[in-house]
């Protein structure tokens, strides 16, 4: 039992205590020194400077430390050495990782390939005495390879970003389905296809509810008739209401069609989208509003304000507008 | 299932864009190395090597341009290059009548600026590699339509076309014939 312990703290001791200075663990201990006394400068509150130095030589240590260890200890992952690649994504976590608010992942992936195949070029273009020198031929062509690889790796991790800009900018892309893309896959997800036509509906619905309310019945019908030329007005007030106005509000037109019920009209919205989509008649949304007479005892008021007797007043017909919540998305284009 | 939902954050992925990339590739590296050996007589291994080198960069420089014009193109273009890219097909805007003749311009286009991208990048890759490669004043295999022509003209006209020029220009040809084909081929199959 004894030896067993024995062993053990052996093992550790050999592990932790290298024979010689020249050894990754003592570059991992210059590191944790390192960053160490940058704590110890930042608690004091010494100079930012100090403080950034500190922490900077802790991660460049930490950087060539872990790469030493994995390049001795051989490790691989499909036959590639996983060395540089390690110490690489060190040195991008330590270059981009301040940046706030995860605004340091995309510059960090997108240097990542670059910075590894650096630290892999490095050792082969200096000597210890950092004297430049040429690496060999058969690593030359190696080099030049993986650099080439890397900036192809490199534009793959731009492109991912550059595509959830693109859908940042039209968001109701997303709603549609990418089976035919011969360049983007989406992961499945749960969440339900929402469109942006969906709130220029709900603002429309209030714009003309804020239009048509409180208003007799006989205006209302006036109103109705010249909705044509109503609906650019329409448009421009629900354009103006768009909270954060996107690229992609410029391709959504809202358009409307009443049509005479037995009591009052129907009113459908339809905000059609005449953007990208999947299928060449593209889409639109559509809201079915109704426009009904309701009759209202009201108690108009006299010039000073107070209440007129009841019976001195007529019962007048308002109107009275409602919508239905669905927005059902509807393929084609709206009759015409 | 924190997995499932960190693939749904990772929302849409470039991943067909990149199976296909990695295929085209391998299928160009494949044949553009079989004429740099036949033309460069520089041997099984260094001519893939070459072709992959040579592709490589003129991939990477392809993307490069393409990631940086992007944002500064019109809204005009930028849509329809969006709806190509995330339906596979174009919507219609004041563009879509013109697209096809400027898809076919572009194509040329891209054909010639990668010819040259490739032709320099020889010339650099050889210079890094140190390679002597000795100057033959005709190409060195002649097709039996070739040695036809040259006995019916009698004094042939030697020809003065370097040699790397001939192999680059052949090989970005066939390459760019096949992933056209290719290209076409699954257009083809998807659509019918």
């Amino acid at each position: 039992m004894v030896t067993f312990f024995q062993n053990i703290f052996k093992q550790l001791k050999a592990f932790l205590i290298p024979k010689t200075y020249y050894s990754w663990q003592a570059i991992i201990y210059l590191s944790l020194f390192s960053w160490l006394m940058s704590w110890i400068a930042w608690s004091l509150a010494a100079n930012p400077a100090t403080v950034f130095l500190l922490t900077s030589f802790s991660w460049m240590f930490l950087a060539f430390g872990v790469g030493w260890a994995l390049q001795e200890s051989k490790v691989k992952l499909l036959g590639i050495a996983l060395a540089p690649w390690v110490a690489g994504a060190i040195i991008c976590t330590f270059l981009f990782g301040w940046l706030e608010g995860g605004g340091g992942l995309a510059p960090a992936l997108m240097s990542w390939p670059l910075v590894s195949v650096i630290v892999m070029a490095v050792p082969q273009m200096l000597t210890w005495e950092f004297v430049p020198k040429a690496p060999e031929k058969k690593v030359r062509q190696q080099l030049i390879t993986l650099l080439l690889v890397s900036f192809l790796l490199t534009s793959w991790f731009q492109f991912y970003f550059r595509i959830q800009s693109w859908l940042e900018d039209y968001p109701s892309l997303l709603a549609d389905s990418f089976e035919n893309s011969g360049f983007v896959f989406r992961v499945p997800t749960d969440a339900p296809p929402i469109t942006e036509g969906v709130a220029l509906l709900t603002l429309t619905e209030t714009v003309i509810q804020e239009e048509v309310a409180n208003r007799p019945w006989s205006w209302v019908e006036r109103w109705l008739l010249g909705l044509d030329g109503q609906l650019s007005r329409i448009r421009r007030e629900v354009r103006d209401r768009l909270p954060q106005p996107t690229v992609e509000h410029a391709y959504w037109e809202i358009d409307m069609q009443p049509t005479s019920q037995i009591q009052g009209y129907e009113l459908k919205l339809w905000a059609v989208w005449h953007g990208p989509a999947s299928t060449p008649a593209g889409f639109y949304q559509e809201k079915i509003c109704q426009l009904v007479p309701v009759e209202q005892q009201t108690t108009p008021q006299n010039a000073d304000g107070t209440a007129s007797a009841p019976e001195a007043s007529a019962p007048t017909v308002w109107a009275s507008f409602s919508c239905d919540l669905g927005t059902p998305r509807k393929d084609g284009q709206p009759p015409a | 299932m924190p997995f499932k939902q960190l693939l749904a954050d990772l929302g849409v992925l470039p991943l067909r864009a990149i199976i296909s990339q990695i295929l085209l590739l391998m299928v160009a590296i494949a044949l553009e190395a079989g004429i740099l050996r036949q033309r460069l007589r520089l041997g099984y291994k260094p001519s893939v090597q070459y072709a992959a080198a040579l592709n490589l960069l003129a991939t990477s420089l392809g993307w490069i341009t393409f990631l940086n014009v992007e944002p500064l193109l019109p809204e005009l273009v930028r849509s329809q290059i969006i709806s190509f890219i995330f339906f596979n097909r174009f919507f219609v805007n004041s563009l879509s009548e013109n697209l096809p003749i400027l898809m076919v311009i572009a194509g040329i286009g891209i054909f010639f600026v990668a010819y040259w991208i490739k032709r320099l990048g020889l010339e650099g890759l050889l210079w890094l590699m140190e390679e002597k490669t000795e100057k033959p004043a005709v190409s060195p295999e002649l097709t039996r339509q070739e040695r036809y022509e040259r006995a019916r003209k009698g004094r042939a006209k030697r020809s003065v076309t370097p040699v790397k020029t001939i192999a680059v220009l052949e090989a970005n040809a066939l390459s760019f014939s096949a992933l056209l084909g290719l290209l076409l081929l699954r257009q083809f199959i998807e659509q019918g």
